[in-house]
Protein backbone atom coordinates (compact mmCIF):
# COMPACT_ATOMS: atom_id res chain seq x y z
CA UNK A 1 0.00 0.00 0.00
CA UNK A 2 2.74 2.37 1.07
CA UNK A 3 4.87 1.39 -1.87
CA UNK A 4 1.94 1.99 -4.18
CA UNK A 5 1.44 5.42 -2.70
CA UNK A 6 5.13 6.20 -3.18
CA UNK A 7 4.95 5.03 -6.75
CA UNK A 8 1.94 7.23 -7.35
CA UNK A 9 3.69 10.24 -5.84
CA UNK A 10 6.69 9.58 -8.06
CA UNK A 11 4.48 9.35 -11.14
CA UNK A 12 2.84 12.67 -10.27
CA UNK A 13 6.23 14.31 -9.75
CA UNK A 14 7.44 13.01 -13.12
CA UNK A 15 4.26 14.27 -14.76
CA UNK A 16 4.56 17.67 -13.18
CA UNK A 17 8.17 17.84 -14.34
CA UNK A 18 7.20 16.75 -17.84
CA UNK A 19 4.55 19.42 -18.06
CA UNK A 20 7.20 21.95 -17.08
CA UNK A 21 9.50 20.74 -19.84
CA UNK A 22 6.58 20.71 -22.23
CA UNK A 23 5.58 24.28 -21.29
CA UNK A 24 9.19 25.36 -21.61
CA UNK A 25 9.37 23.94 -25.15
CA UNK A 26 5.96 25.13 -26.32
CA UNK A 27 6.50 28.65 -25.02
CA UNK A 28 9.83 28.69 -26.84
CA UNK A 29 8.18 27.40 -30.03
CA UNK A 30 5.54 30.12 -29.79
CA UNK A 31 8.33 32.71 -29.66
CA UNK A 32 9.99 31.13 -32.68
CA UNK A 33 6.75 31.05 -34.66
CA UNK A 34 6.23 34.74 -33.95
CA UNK A 35 9.83 35.96 -34.12
CA UNK A 36 9.22 39.59 -34.99
CA UNK A 37 6.99 40.48 -32.06
CA UNK A 38 9.25 38.48 -29.73
CA UNK A 39 12.30 40.35 -31.02
CA UNK A 40 10.59 43.73 -30.64
CA UNK A 41 9.66 43.01 -27.05
CA UNK A 42 13.12 41.70 -26.21
CA UNK A 43 14.73 44.81 -27.71
CA UNK A 44 12.41 47.08 -25.75
CA UNK A 45 13.29 45.29 -22.52
CA UNK A 46 17.01 45.32 -23.34
CA UNK A 47 17.10 49.05 -24.10
CA UNK A 48 15.09 49.90 -20.99
CA UNK A 49 17.45 47.79 -18.94
CA UNK A 50 20.69 49.10 -20.44
CA UNK A 51 19.98 52.69 -19.31
CA UNK A 52 20.21 52.09 -15.53
CA UNK A 53 23.05 49.66 -16.16
CA UNK A 54 25.04 52.35 -18.00
CA UNK A 55 24.41 54.87 -15.24
CA UNK A 56 25.60 52.28 -12.76
CA UNK A 57 28.81 51.72 -14.71
CA UNK A 58 29.57 55.44 -14.87
CA UNK A 59 28.74 55.86 -11.20
CA UNK A 60 30.86 52.97 -10.00
CA UNK A 61 33.80 54.02 -12.19
CA UNK A 62 33.73 57.57 -10.81
CA UNK A 63 33.35 56.24 -7.30
CA UNK A 64 36.37 54.05 -7.75
CA UNK A 65 38.30 57.10 -8.83
CA UNK A 66 37.30 59.05 -5.71
CA UNK A 67 38.19 56.13 -3.50
CA UNK A 68 41.60 56.37 -5.03
CA UNK A 69 41.69 60.06 -4.10
CA UNK A 70 40.39 59.27 -0.70
CA UNK A 71 43.55 57.39 0.01
CA UNK A 72 45.76 60.39 -0.52
CA UNK A 73 43.62 63.10 0.97
CA UNK A 74 46.35 64.95 2.80
CA UNK A 75 46.13 67.99 4.99
CA UNK A 76 48.99 70.43 4.78
CA UNK A 77 49.77 72.57 7.84
CA UNK A 78 51.76 75.77 7.18
CA UNK A 79 53.48 76.67 10.44
CA UNK A 80 54.33 80.15 11.73
CA UNK A 81 57.63 81.66 10.52
CA UNK A 82 59.01 81.64 14.05
CA UNK A 83 58.54 77.93 14.59
CA UNK A 84 61.88 76.15 14.42
CA UNK A 85 62.52 72.77 12.85
CA UNK A 86 62.81 70.98 16.22
CA UNK A 87 59.61 72.63 17.46
CA UNK A 88 57.92 71.48 14.28
CA UNK A 89 59.13 67.94 14.81
CA UNK A 90 57.80 67.75 18.37
CA UNK A 91 54.51 69.28 17.23
CA UNK A 92 54.23 66.57 14.55
CA UNK A 93 54.73 63.93 17.25
CA UNK A 94 51.96 65.50 19.32
CA UNK A 95 49.53 65.58 16.43
CA UNK A 96 50.03 61.90 15.72
CA UNK A 97 48.36 61.16 19.09
CA UNK A 98 45.07 62.39 17.64
CA UNK A 99 42.88 59.27 17.11
CA UNK A 100 41.86 60.37 13.62
CA UNK A 101 45.38 60.68 12.31
CA UNK A 102 47.41 57.95 10.78
CA UNK A 103 50.71 59.66 10.10
CA UNK A 104 52.49 63.01 9.99
CA UNK A 105 55.55 64.14 8.15
CA UNK A 106 57.61 67.29 8.68
CA UNK A 107 58.94 69.05 5.63
CA UNK A 108 61.95 71.25 6.18
CA UNK A 109 61.55 74.66 4.58
CA UNK A 110 64.87 74.32 2.75
CA UNK A 111 63.76 71.06 1.26
CA UNK A 112 60.39 72.61 0.40
CA UNK A 113 62.08 75.38 -1.52
CA UNK A 114 64.27 72.88 -3.39
CA UNK A 115 61.17 70.87 -4.36
CA UNK A 116 59.39 74.00 -5.41
CA UNK A 117 62.30 75.10 -7.57
CA UNK A 118 62.54 71.72 -9.24
CA UNK A 119 58.84 71.49 -9.90
CA UNK A 120 58.55 74.93 -11.33
CA UNK A 121 61.88 75.17 -13.03
CA UNK A 122 62.37 78.59 -11.43
CA UNK A 123 65.95 78.23 -10.30
CA UNK A 124 66.84 81.62 -11.65
CA UNK A 125 63.95 83.41 -10.04
CA UNK A 126 64.36 82.05 -6.52
CA UNK A 127 68.05 82.58 -6.57
CA UNK A 128 67.21 86.26 -6.40
CA UNK A 129 65.13 85.85 -3.26
CA UNK A 130 66.94 87.27 -0.18
CA UNK A 131 65.73 84.51 2.11
CA UNK A 132 63.47 81.48 2.03
CA UNK A 133 59.85 82.72 2.11
CA UNK A 134 58.48 79.27 2.93
CA UNK A 135 57.70 78.08 6.50
CA UNK A 136 58.21 74.54 7.76
CA UNK A 137 55.35 72.23 6.80
CA UNK A 138 53.64 69.29 8.44
CA UNK A 139 51.82 66.87 6.15
CA UNK A 140 48.99 65.18 8.04
CA UNK A 141 47.49 61.95 6.76
CA UNK A 142 44.09 61.13 8.25
CA UNK A 143 43.09 57.56 8.87
CA UNK A 144 41.25 55.98 5.94
CA UNK A 145 38.24 55.40 8.17
CA UNK A 146 37.82 59.16 8.40
CA UNK A 147 36.21 59.76 5.06
CA UNK A 148 32.91 61.50 5.71
CA UNK A 149 32.74 65.23 5.42
CA UNK A 150 31.77 65.91 9.02
CA UNK A 151 34.67 64.20 10.73
CA UNK A 152 37.06 65.75 8.23
CA UNK A 153 35.62 69.15 9.07
CA UNK A 154 36.06 68.51 12.79
CA UNK A 155 39.62 67.42 12.21
CA UNK A 156 40.33 70.51 10.14
CA UNK A 157 38.94 72.74 12.91
CA UNK A 158 41.06 71.00 15.53
CA UNK A 159 44.19 71.47 13.49
CA UNK A 160 43.39 75.13 12.91
CA UNK A 161 43.27 75.64 16.70
CA UNK A 162 46.89 74.73 17.18
CA UNK A 163 48.62 78.08 17.76
CA UNK A 164 51.82 77.31 15.84
CA UNK A 165 49.72 76.61 12.75
CA UNK A 166 49.27 79.56 10.48
CA UNK A 167 47.26 77.95 7.72
CA UNK A 168 45.52 74.64 7.15
CA UNK A 169 45.29 73.72 3.53
CA UNK A 170 42.80 71.08 2.71
CA UNK A 171 40.47 71.15 -0.27
CA UNK A 172 37.43 70.08 1.66
CA UNK A 173 35.03 72.06 -0.46
CA UNK A 174 36.11 70.31 -3.62
CA UNK A 175 35.80 66.98 -1.90
CA UNK A 176 32.38 68.00 -0.62
CA UNK A 177 31.20 68.97 -4.07
CA UNK A 178 32.35 65.71 -5.55
CA UNK A 179 30.62 63.78 -2.79
CA UNK A 180 27.33 65.57 -3.36
CA UNK A 181 27.56 65.08 -7.12
CA UNK A 182 28.04 61.38 -6.47
CA UNK A 183 25.08 61.41 -4.11
CA UNK A 184 22.93 62.99 -6.81
CA UNK A 185 24.04 60.47 -9.41
CA UNK A 186 23.37 57.67 -6.93
CA UNK A 187 19.87 58.98 -6.29
CA UNK A 188 19.18 59.38 -10.02
CA UNK A 189 20.43 55.87 -10.59
CA UNK A 190 17.95 54.46 -8.08
CA UNK A 191 15.03 56.43 -9.46
CA UNK A 192 15.82 55.53 -13.07
CA UNK A 193 16.25 51.88 -12.10
CA UNK A 194 12.92 51.71 -10.33
CA UNK A 195 11.08 53.51 -13.13
CA UNK A 196 12.59 51.38 -15.88
CA UNK A 197 12.21 48.11 -13.98
CA UNK A 198 8.52 48.90 -13.57
CA UNK A 199 8.41 49.69 -17.29
CA UNK A 200 9.95 46.29 -18.06
CA UNK A 201 7.45 44.54 -15.78
CA UNK A 202 4.62 46.38 -17.53
CA UNK A 203 5.95 45.52 -21.00
CA UNK A 204 6.12 41.83 -20.09
CA UNK A 205 2.73 41.84 -18.37
CA UNK A 206 1.18 43.51 -21.39
CA UNK A 207 2.66 41.00 -23.84
CA UNK A 208 1.43 38.13 -21.69
CA UNK A 209 -2.04 39.64 -21.39
CA UNK A 210 -2.14 39.90 -25.14
CA UNK A 211 -1.01 36.29 -25.47
CA UNK A 212 -3.69 35.13 -23.04
CA UNK A 213 -6.33 36.95 -25.09
CA UNK A 214 -5.02 35.38 -28.29
CA UNK A 215 -5.33 31.96 -26.70
CA UNK A 216 -8.77 32.54 -25.29
CA UNK A 217 -10.47 29.55 -26.91
CA UNK A 218 -7.58 27.24 -26.09
CA UNK A 219 -7.71 28.22 -22.42
CA UNK A 220 -11.46 27.68 -22.39
CA UNK A 221 -11.09 24.16 -23.80
CA UNK A 222 -8.30 23.27 -21.39
CA UNK A 223 -10.31 24.57 -18.45
CA UNK A 224 -13.35 22.58 -19.56
CA UNK A 225 -11.21 19.45 -19.66
CA UNK A 226 -10.59 19.95 -15.95
CA UNK A 227 -7.26 21.81 -15.91
CA UNK A 228 -6.40 23.73 -12.76
CA UNK A 229 -5.33 27.37 -13.02
CA UNK A 230 -1.71 26.41 -12.36
CA UNK A 231 -1.73 24.14 -15.42
CA UNK A 232 -3.07 26.92 -17.64
CA UNK A 233 -0.69 29.48 -16.16
CA UNK A 234 2.51 27.49 -16.57
CA UNK A 235 3.26 28.05 -20.30
CA UNK A 236 2.67 31.78 -19.85
CA UNK A 237 5.10 31.91 -16.94
CA UNK A 238 7.69 30.38 -19.21
CA UNK A 239 6.92 33.00 -21.85
CA UNK A 240 7.62 35.65 -19.20
CA UNK A 241 10.83 33.86 -18.28
CA UNK A 242 11.95 33.78 -21.92
CA UNK A 243 11.31 37.50 -22.33
CA UNK A 244 13.20 38.38 -19.16
CA UNK A 245 16.08 36.06 -19.97
CA UNK A 246 16.49 37.17 -23.60
CA UNK A 247 16.00 40.86 -22.70
CA UNK A 248 18.61 40.84 -19.94
CA UNK A 249 21.15 38.92 -22.02
CA UNK A 250 20.72 41.35 -24.89
CA UNK A 251 21.04 44.34 -22.55
CA UNK A 252 24.31 42.92 -21.18
CA UNK A 253 25.55 42.67 -24.74
CA UNK A 254 24.49 46.25 -25.50
CA UNK A 255 26.15 47.60 -22.36
CA UNK A 256 29.30 45.59 -22.97
CA UNK A 257 29.52 46.97 -26.48
CA UNK A 258 28.86 50.56 -25.34
CA UNK A 259 31.46 50.32 -22.56
CA UNK A 260 34.01 48.97 -24.98
CA UNK A 261 33.29 51.69 -27.53
CA UNK A 262 33.52 54.47 -24.91
CA UNK A 263 36.52 52.92 -23.16
CA UNK A 264 39.05 54.10 -25.76
CA UNK A 265 38.05 57.75 -25.76
CA UNK A 266 37.56 58.06 -21.99
CA UNK A 267 40.98 56.61 -21.33
CA UNK A 268 42.48 59.09 -23.75
CA UNK A 269 40.61 61.97 -22.14
CA UNK A 270 41.60 60.86 -18.65
CA UNK A 271 45.24 60.56 -19.71
CA UNK A 272 45.21 64.23 -20.72
CA UNK A 273 44.23 65.07 -17.13
CA UNK A 274 46.91 62.78 -15.79
CA UNK A 275 44.38 60.32 -14.49
CA UNK A 276 44.17 56.60 -14.93
CA UNK A 277 40.37 56.74 -14.99
CA UNK A 278 38.77 53.77 -16.72
CA UNK A 279 35.18 52.66 -17.25
CA UNK A 280 34.80 49.40 -15.40
CA UNK A 281 33.00 46.46 -16.96
CA UNK A 282 30.27 44.64 -15.06
CA UNK A 283 31.61 41.64 -13.19
CA UNK A 284 30.36 38.13 -13.97
CA UNK A 285 28.52 37.99 -10.64
CA UNK A 286 26.78 41.29 -11.38
CA UNK A 287 25.81 40.13 -14.88
CA UNK A 288 24.50 36.86 -13.52
CA UNK A 289 22.53 38.69 -10.86
CA UNK A 290 20.93 40.91 -13.50
CA UNK A 291 19.98 37.96 -15.71
CA UNK A 292 18.52 35.98 -12.82
CA UNK A 293 16.57 38.88 -11.33
CA UNK A 294 15.14 40.08 -14.66
CA UNK A 295 14.11 36.52 -15.55
CA UNK A 296 12.41 36.34 -12.19
CA UNK A 297 10.76 39.71 -12.84
CA UNK A 298 9.46 38.25 -16.11
CA UNK A 299 7.90 35.30 -14.31
CA UNK A 300 6.40 37.57 -11.66
CA UNK A 301 4.95 40.00 -14.20
CA UNK A 302 3.36 37.23 -16.23
CA UNK A 303 2.04 35.57 -13.09
CA UNK A 304 0.19 38.72 -12.16
CA UNK A 305 -1.06 39.27 -15.72
CA UNK A 306 -2.26 35.68 -16.21
CA UNK A 307 -3.84 35.35 -12.79
CA UNK A 308 -5.76 38.52 -13.38
CA UNK A 309 -7.05 37.25 -16.73
CA UNK A 310 -7.77 33.73 -15.48
CA UNK A 311 -10.36 35.02 -13.04
CA UNK A 312 -12.75 35.21 -15.97
CA UNK A 313 -12.55 31.50 -16.73
CA UNK A 314 -14.48 28.93 -14.75
CA UNK B 1 -25.49 10.32 -9.83
CA UNK B 2 -26.71 13.79 -10.72
CA UNK B 3 -29.63 15.46 -9.01
CA UNK B 4 -30.97 18.93 -9.73
CA UNK B 5 -33.23 20.45 -7.15
CA UNK B 6 -35.37 23.50 -7.98
CA UNK B 7 -32.76 24.91 -10.31
CA UNK B 8 -33.49 28.43 -11.57
CA UNK B 9 -31.33 30.52 -13.86
CA UNK B 10 -31.97 34.14 -14.59
CA UNK B 11 -29.84 36.30 -16.86
CA UNK B 12 -30.06 40.05 -16.43
CA UNK B 13 -30.52 40.52 -20.20
CA UNK B 14 -32.94 37.71 -21.06
CA UNK B 15 -34.81 37.03 -17.83
CA UNK B 16 -35.53 33.58 -16.46
CA UNK B 17 -34.15 30.83 -18.69
CA UNK B 18 -34.75 27.92 -16.32
CA UNK B 19 -37.37 27.80 -13.61
CA UNK B 20 -37.82 25.14 -10.95
CA UNK B 21 -36.04 22.34 -12.80
CA UNK B 22 -35.93 19.05 -10.94
CA UNK B 23 -34.05 16.19 -12.51
CA UNK B 24 -32.37 12.99 -11.44
CA UNK B 25 -29.94 10.99 -13.50
CA UNK B 26 -29.03 7.56 -12.15
CA UNK B 27 -25.65 5.92 -12.37
CA UNK B 28 -25.29 4.29 -15.79
CA UNK B 29 -28.41 5.90 -17.20
CA UNK B 30 -28.67 7.52 -20.61
CA UNK B 31 -31.06 10.37 -21.15
CA UNK B 32 -31.93 12.71 -23.98
CA UNK B 33 -32.80 16.33 -23.38
CA UNK B 34 -34.91 17.98 -26.04
CA UNK B 35 -36.94 21.09 -26.64
CA UNK B 36 -37.11 23.99 -29.09
CA UNK B 37 -34.12 26.28 -29.38
CA UNK B 38 -34.04 28.82 -26.59
CA UNK B 39 -35.76 26.45 -24.20
CA UNK B 40 -32.72 26.31 -21.92
CA UNK B 41 -31.07 23.01 -22.93
CA UNK B 42 -27.59 24.49 -23.19
CA UNK B 43 -27.99 26.44 -19.98
CA UNK B 44 -29.02 23.29 -18.14
CA UNK B 45 -25.95 21.43 -19.40
CA UNK B 46 -23.73 24.38 -18.49
CA UNK B 47 -25.10 24.34 -14.97
CA UNK B 48 -24.42 20.60 -14.62
CA UNK B 49 -20.86 21.11 -15.94
CA UNK B 50 -20.45 24.03 -13.49
CA UNK B 51 -19.73 26.42 -16.35
CA UNK B 52 -22.64 28.53 -15.12
CA UNK B 53 -23.90 28.96 -11.58
CA UNK B 54 -27.64 28.59 -10.98
CA UNK B 55 -29.44 31.64 -9.60
CA UNK B 56 -31.35 29.41 -7.19
CA UNK B 57 -31.52 25.72 -6.44
CA UNK B 58 -29.02 22.97 -5.73
CA UNK B 59 -26.95 20.58 -7.77
CA UNK B 60 -25.90 17.25 -6.27
CA UNK B 61 -23.20 14.99 -7.64
CA UNK B 62 -23.20 11.63 -5.87
CA UNK B 63 -25.19 13.05 -2.96
CA UNK B 64 -22.72 15.92 -2.53
CA UNK B 65 -23.87 19.49 -3.00
CA UNK B 66 -21.56 20.96 -5.64
CA UNK B 67 -23.55 24.13 -6.35
CA UNK B 68 -21.04 26.59 -4.94
CA UNK B 69 -17.70 24.80 -4.82
CA UNK B 70 -14.46 26.68 -5.37
CA UNK B 71 -12.37 26.81 -8.55
CA UNK B 72 -9.88 24.14 -7.55
CA UNK B 73 -12.71 21.69 -6.82
CA UNK B 74 -14.48 22.57 -10.06
CA UNK B 75 -11.46 21.38 -12.02
CA UNK B 76 -11.39 18.12 -10.04
CA UNK B 77 -15.10 17.69 -10.64
CA UNK B 78 -14.68 18.25 -14.39
CA UNK B 79 -12.04 15.56 -14.57
CA UNK B 80 -14.84 13.07 -14.01
CA UNK B 81 -16.86 14.24 -16.97
CA UNK B 82 -16.52 14.41 -20.72
CA UNK B 83 -18.00 17.32 -22.62
CA UNK B 84 -19.02 17.34 -26.29
CA UNK B 85 -19.99 20.58 -28.00
CA UNK B 86 -21.85 21.36 -31.17
CA UNK B 87 -18.90 23.34 -32.51
CA UNK B 88 -16.39 20.59 -31.53
CA UNK B 89 -14.00 23.06 -29.87
CA UNK B 90 -10.82 21.43 -31.08
CA UNK B 91 -7.38 23.04 -30.89
CA UNK B 92 -6.52 23.84 -34.48
CA UNK B 93 -2.80 24.25 -33.91
CA UNK B 94 -2.43 20.65 -32.71
CA UNK B 95 -3.05 17.39 -34.49
CA UNK B 96 -5.82 14.90 -33.73
CA UNK B 97 -3.59 12.85 -31.44
CA UNK B 98 -2.64 15.85 -29.31
CA UNK B 99 -6.25 17.03 -29.12
CA UNK B 100 -7.39 13.69 -27.77
CA UNK B 101 -4.39 13.35 -25.45
CA UNK B 102 -5.23 16.70 -23.78
CA UNK B 103 -7.55 15.37 -21.03
CA UNK B 104 -5.05 12.58 -20.32
CA UNK B 105 -2.23 15.05 -19.84
CA UNK B 106 -4.37 17.30 -17.68
CA UNK B 107 -5.63 14.38 -15.62
CA UNK B 108 -2.12 13.19 -14.96
CA UNK B 109 -2.12 9.89 -16.81
CA UNK B 110 1.18 8.09 -17.16
CA UNK B 111 2.77 9.43 -20.38
CA UNK B 112 3.63 5.86 -21.41
CA UNK B 113 -0.06 4.94 -21.43
CA UNK B 114 -1.17 7.96 -23.43
CA UNK B 115 -0.58 6.65 -26.99
CA UNK B 116 -2.39 3.39 -26.22
CA UNK B 117 -5.40 5.17 -24.73
CA UNK B 118 -5.58 7.76 -27.50
CA UNK B 119 -5.55 5.02 -30.15
CA UNK B 120 -8.20 3.06 -28.31
CA UNK B 121 -10.44 6.16 -28.31
CA UNK B 122 -9.69 6.82 -32.00
CA UNK B 123 -10.52 3.21 -32.78
CA UNK B 124 -13.91 3.53 -31.09
CA UNK B 125 -14.85 6.55 -33.19
CA UNK B 126 -13.38 4.98 -36.34
CA UNK B 127 -10.59 7.50 -37.00
CA UNK B 128 -7.54 5.39 -36.32
CA UNK B 129 -5.80 6.54 -39.51
CA UNK B 130 -6.25 10.26 -38.81
CA UNK B 131 -4.14 10.76 -35.70
CA UNK B 132 -1.57 12.98 -37.42
CA UNK B 133 -4.14 15.14 -39.25
CA UNK B 134 -4.90 18.71 -38.19
CA UNK B 135 -8.58 19.15 -37.21
CA UNK B 136 -9.08 21.77 -39.91
CA UNK B 137 -8.42 19.18 -42.64
CA UNK B 138 -11.23 16.91 -41.39
CA UNK B 139 -14.91 16.94 -42.33
CA UNK B 140 -17.55 18.15 -39.85
CA UNK B 141 -18.52 14.59 -38.90
CA UNK B 142 -14.89 13.60 -38.40
CA UNK B 143 -14.23 16.67 -36.27
CA UNK B 144 -17.21 15.83 -34.11
CA UNK B 145 -15.91 12.30 -33.70
CA UNK B 146 -12.51 13.69 -32.61
CA UNK B 147 -14.43 15.79 -30.08
CA UNK B 148 -16.20 12.69 -28.81
CA UNK B 149 -12.96 10.70 -28.63
CA UNK B 150 -11.50 13.55 -26.55
CA UNK B 151 -14.54 13.46 -24.25
CA UNK B 152 -14.30 9.72 -23.53
CA UNK B 153 -10.55 9.07 -23.66
CA UNK B 154 -10.06 9.48 -19.92
CA UNK B 155 -13.08 7.22 -19.17
CA UNK B 156 -15.28 9.84 -17.56
CA UNK B 157 -18.18 8.76 -15.41
CA UNK B 158 -20.52 11.31 -16.91
CA UNK B 159 -20.80 12.35 -20.54
CA UNK B 160 -22.54 15.60 -21.42
CA UNK B 161 -23.21 16.49 -25.06
CA UNK B 162 -24.78 19.71 -26.31
CA UNK B 163 -26.32 19.24 -29.82
CA UNK B 164 -23.56 16.87 -30.92
CA UNK B 165 -25.30 16.28 -34.27
CA UNK B 166 -26.35 19.87 -34.84
CA UNK B 167 -24.47 20.34 -38.09
CA UNK B 168 -24.47 16.80 -39.43
CA UNK B 169 -26.60 15.01 -42.02
CA UNK B 170 -29.14 12.39 -40.82
CA UNK B 171 -27.04 9.27 -41.53
CA UNK B 172 -23.97 10.71 -39.75
CA UNK B 173 -26.15 11.93 -36.90
CA UNK B 174 -27.42 8.45 -36.27
CA UNK B 175 -23.86 7.08 -36.26
CA UNK B 176 -22.83 9.67 -33.70
CA UNK B 177 -25.81 8.99 -31.45
CA UNK B 178 -25.10 5.25 -31.73
CA UNK B 179 -21.59 6.02 -30.40
CA UNK B 180 -23.07 7.55 -27.26
CA UNK B 181 -25.36 4.55 -26.83
CA UNK B 182 -22.32 2.27 -27.12
CA UNK B 183 -20.45 4.19 -24.46
CA UNK B 184 -23.49 4.07 -22.24
CA UNK B 185 -23.57 0.30 -22.60
CA UNK B 186 -20.12 0.06 -21.02
CA UNK B 187 -21.31 2.04 -18.01
CA UNK B 188 -20.92 5.76 -18.80
CA UNK B 189 -23.80 7.92 -17.61
CA UNK B 190 -24.86 10.21 -20.46
CA UNK B 191 -27.02 13.27 -20.95
CA UNK B 192 -27.41 14.32 -24.59
CA UNK B 193 -29.17 17.52 -25.60
CA UNK B 194 -30.68 17.50 -29.08
CA UNK B 195 -33.58 19.26 -30.76
CA UNK B 196 -33.90 16.40 -33.28
CA UNK B 197 -36.87 14.51 -31.77
CA UNK B 198 -37.16 12.06 -34.67
CA UNK B 199 -33.57 10.97 -34.20
CA UNK B 200 -33.62 10.45 -30.44
CA UNK B 201 -36.91 8.58 -30.45
CA UNK B 202 -35.17 5.73 -32.27
CA UNK B 203 -32.98 4.83 -29.31
CA UNK B 204 -35.55 3.86 -26.73
CA UNK B 205 -34.08 5.95 -23.90
CA UNK B 206 -35.64 8.38 -21.45
CA UNK B 207 -36.45 11.69 -23.12
CA UNK B 208 -36.80 14.91 -21.12
CA UNK B 209 -38.49 17.84 -22.80
CA UNK B 210 -37.71 21.39 -21.80
CA UNK B 211 -40.21 24.05 -22.71
CA UNK B 212 -39.85 27.66 -21.68
CA UNK B 213 -37.37 26.78 -18.98
CA UNK B 214 -39.52 24.06 -17.43
CA UNK B 215 -39.35 20.28 -17.71
CA UNK B 216 -42.55 18.86 -19.17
Amino acid sequence: MKRRKNKQANAIAILWFEHHIDSFKTSFKRNITNPLSFAFTVFMIAIALSIPMSIYIIFSSVQQLTQHWDNDKQITLFLNDKVSLTQAQSLAKNIINNPFILNTQVINKKQALEDFKQQMGMNALSADLPDNPLPHLIIVEPKTAVSDIQSLQTLEAELKNIKQVQLVQFDLLWFQRLQSILDVINRIQWIVSIVLLSAIALIIANVIRWEVSARHSEIEIIKLAGAADAYVRRPFLYSGLWLGLAGSLLSLLIVLLCTWLTQLTTTQLAALFGSDFKLSYLTITQSLLIVVSISFLGILASWIAVSHKLKRYT
Amino acid sequence: MIRLQNICKRYPESGEVLSQVNLQLDDGEMCFLTGPSGSGKSTLLKIIALIEQPTRGKLYFEQKNVTAINKARISNFRKQMGLVFQDHRLLNDRNVFENIALPLRINGFNPKDIPRRVRAALDKVGLLNKEKAKPISLSGGEQQRVGIARAIVHRPRLLLADEPTGNLDPALSEDIMQLFVDFNQVGVTALIASHNVNLIQRFNKRILTLDNGQLA
